[in-house]
């Protein structure tokens, strides 16, 4: 990098994103009795108590009444055989 | 958080509002510490999360100031009106940390410990009371499973664990200091406003505390003798003044624009 | 990136997806792609990322001169909004291949794609709720667009959060806009000082003027909907209403002969940086408008490089 920084972040891939490859988590959330529990988004987190803290700040738009994080190498796409699942956003 | 007065007017117990003032202004440099170190965040999602625990703290220390201030003191005084000698945050907060790891120990003793004060008032009889520290507890649930989930990441580290081993041995004795001496006078308790007495709550603390072994997988070192010297301030938890570093970073600037 | 309509309209295969999308489709899957949509979706979401990640370096200095809690919690509040924007922007960029940990920290902070309105650190709170007001206004009005009409579905979900939190931070500024406007003689000084500063910076965040591109990528394959001047036309819309109705002046005006709002200076015009004072008289070339926005100001490569350094214990405090 061009510019000269004094002390630069240095971010351990293996420890702090999980491994090499970095893990996701999709995040599912309901927001009162009467509706679905459906999906939010996704996030990025290295291990479930990391995944759950940045999943509640980052979908923090509604005082969901329930949520919850799946990690999404445990989603099995049905309609989508054989690839990944692209649920991720919205 | 909106604060609902339960009974508002009457007077408090002076050592009932110097535990809760001590509860919010540990909780607002705790605040401060976030924005301060928010930037030091190590990714994305992690820059949310610490603006998410920053704002919650600030909540708290506000919802606490404007109980006090329905009980007779003035909100602007306790937010902008008082000089670093009269500050009453923990110790433990004084000195910036100095690194990541110091930064996960040092905020987690904080969220820890104040909860565990916070805690003793879930059976306040004033429902205002109750409700501050239940809304507390449901929030420091999540900044405590940010360190729980940062202890793991550290631990599989070297270095990193050595670094966190060095800064609870450092800091921990700061956040139990902030109980008082382990056979102090309790006189929240004896005069019936908390219903839990504060040895219990700084066993609890203490014992949380070393929970932190399991998840780091290492040793950490507990130093429970403290010396209370001379200034020793019981009011308001902590040795001394704010020093002026810090307060420069807490103090509310711009006064003209209060509102 | 403006690419003449007629190369597009010579290779079959890129003018089916253009008219395809023009017809309302939306696609939900990276292989329904060209080559040269996939180029244009990417750099899109890329800028729209790197914006909402500068808000941290941009914003958060605020919360320390804040004059109460109530408006350090705001602040906060919206930065942590913010950058929960960035996540999920950078997370569809993943699909895409790009690597969010070395695009955060690895890259030269020179490389990033900002936009001058968001490269000013905030001195005070009311340069925050000024740039709320109009700025995030400013950027509402762009990823409405991008919602309304995106023809990539899971960008254009992704952004219903995201607009539904801008309003918030609009709303925000303007009450307080509003609000110091009517506290004190000095508060309204500094409220209309800010609003001289950021104006131009605002108006400048929708880009060149319609008649010196060529239609673009981005609107031959439905990534937007609206042109440069339209949006900013709607953003003129409503943040001069809004500041008549509170005193504020504005460089810019209803042309009733014209049927719309105007500005009453001729952009590109000449920034003194150092003073934060735009010298309206003193026009400047496209050309050097052009470098200006892509060198940046002198305070974004510090501000960037502070998001991917640390700093600790005499650093603090
Ligand atoms: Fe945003
Ligand atoms: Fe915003």
């Amino acid at each position: 990098m061009a510019t000269k920084l004094k002390s630069k972040k240095k971010i351990d891939q293996k420890r702090e994103r999980g491994g090499a490859e970095p893990k996701y988590y999709e995040v599912f959330a309901r927001k009162d009795s009467h509706s679905d529990l459906s999906h939010v988004g996704s996030v990025e987190a290295p291990n479930d108590e990391l995944a759950q803290v940045r999943a509640w700040y980052i979908y923090d738009q509604h005082k969901w009444r329930e949520m919850c994080v799946v990690p999404l190498e445990s989603i099995i796409t049905v309609t989508e055989e054989g690839k990944s699942a692209k649920i991720k956003m919205g | 958080m909106a604060y609902t007065p339960g009974n508002p007017g009457t007077k408090l117990d002076k050592n009932f509002e110097n535990d809760l003032l001590a509860i919010a202004d540990t909780k607002l440099v705790l605040g401060n510490w976030y924005a301060e170190c928010v930037m030091n965040g190590r990714s994305l999602p992690d820059f949310a999360a610490i603006l998410g625990m920053c704002t919650a703290n600030y909540g708290h220390t506000r919802a606490i100031y404007q109980y006090l201030a329905a009980h007779g003191h003035d909100y602007d005084h306790l937010e902008r009106g008082r000089g670093p000698e009269e500050m009453c945050s923990a110790n433990l907060l004084d000195e910036a940390p100095s690194g990541w790891e110091d930064f996960i120990v040092s905020t987690w003793l904080t969220e820890l410990s104040t909860w565990m004060m916070a805690s003793g008032f879930l059976n306040h009889e004033d429902r205002a009371v109750a409700g501050i520290a239940k809304k507390i507890g449901q929030e420091t649930y999540f900044h405590l499973k940010y360190s729980q989930g940062w202890f793991q990441i550290i631990g599989e580290g070297k270095k990193q664990t050595s670094l966190f081993q060095k800064a609870y041995a450092h800091r921990f004795p700061l956040a139990l200091q902030w109980f008082g001496p382990a056979r102090g006078k309790d006189t929240v308790h004896d005069a019936g406003i908390r219903d839990v007495p504060l040895k219990k709550l700084r066993d609890a603390f203490i014992k949380e505390a070393a929970g932190a072994e399991k998840l780091l997988g290492a040793d950490l070192t507990q130093e429970k003798s403290i010396k209370f010297a001379d200034d020793w301030r019981g009011d308001a938890r902590r040795f001394g003044a704010m020093p002026d570093g810090l307060f420069e970073v807490v103090r509310f600037k711009d006064a003209e624009l209060a509102h | 990136m403006a690419t003449a309509i007629k190369d597009i309209q010579e290779d079959p295969r890129e003018r089916a997806l253009q008219e395809k999308v023009a017809t309302g489709y939306q696609l939900e899957d990276v292989e329904e792609m060209t080559e040269r949509y996939k180029n244009v979706l990417v750099n899109t979401i890329h800028i729209a990322a790197d914006l909402e990640v500068v808000t941290l370096p941009t914003y958060s200095p605020a919360i320390k001169t804040s004059p109460t809690l109530e408006d350090k919690i705001a602040i906060a509040a919206a930065c942590q909004d913010e950058l929960g924007h960035a996540q999920m922007m950078y997370r569809i960029l993943e699909d895409f291949g790009y690597d969010t940990h070395s695009f955060l920290f690895e890259r030269d902070p020179e490389e990033w794609r900002t936009f001058q309105m968001l490269e000013f650190p905030h001195e005070d709170y009311i340069e925050s709720v000024v740039s709320m007001c109009y700025g995030d206004r400013a950027g509402y009005i762009t990823t409405v667009d991008l919602e309304e009409n995106c023809s990539y579905a899971p960008f254009a979900r992704s952004l219903r959060k995201v607009n539904y939190e801008e309003t918030f931070h609009v709303s925000h500024g303007e009450r307080w806009t509003r609000f110091f406007w009517n506290q004190s003689e000095e508060s309204r000084r500094r409220v209309q000082e800010t609003v001289d500063f950021y104006f131009p910076l605002c108006t400048a965040w929708f880009g060149m003027p319609d008649n010196r591109k060529t239609r673009t990528d981005q609107l031959s394959y439905r990534i937007r909907g609206a042109s440069n001047d339209e949006m900013r036309q709607k953003w003129l819309s409503r943040v001069v209403p809004f500041s008549e109705s509170v005193g504020i002046k504005v460089p810019a005006h209803y042309d009733e002969e014209q049927g719309k709002y105007v500005l009453d200076y001729e952009p590109p015009i000449y920034l003194d940086e150092e003073k934060r004072e735009w010298d309206y008289d003193r026009q400047i070339t496209w050309e050097e408008q052009l470098k200006v926005w892509k060198k940046g100001s002198k305070h974004k490569v510090p501000s960037i490089a502070r998001v991917i350094s640390e700093e600790w214990g005499k650093d603090l405090w």
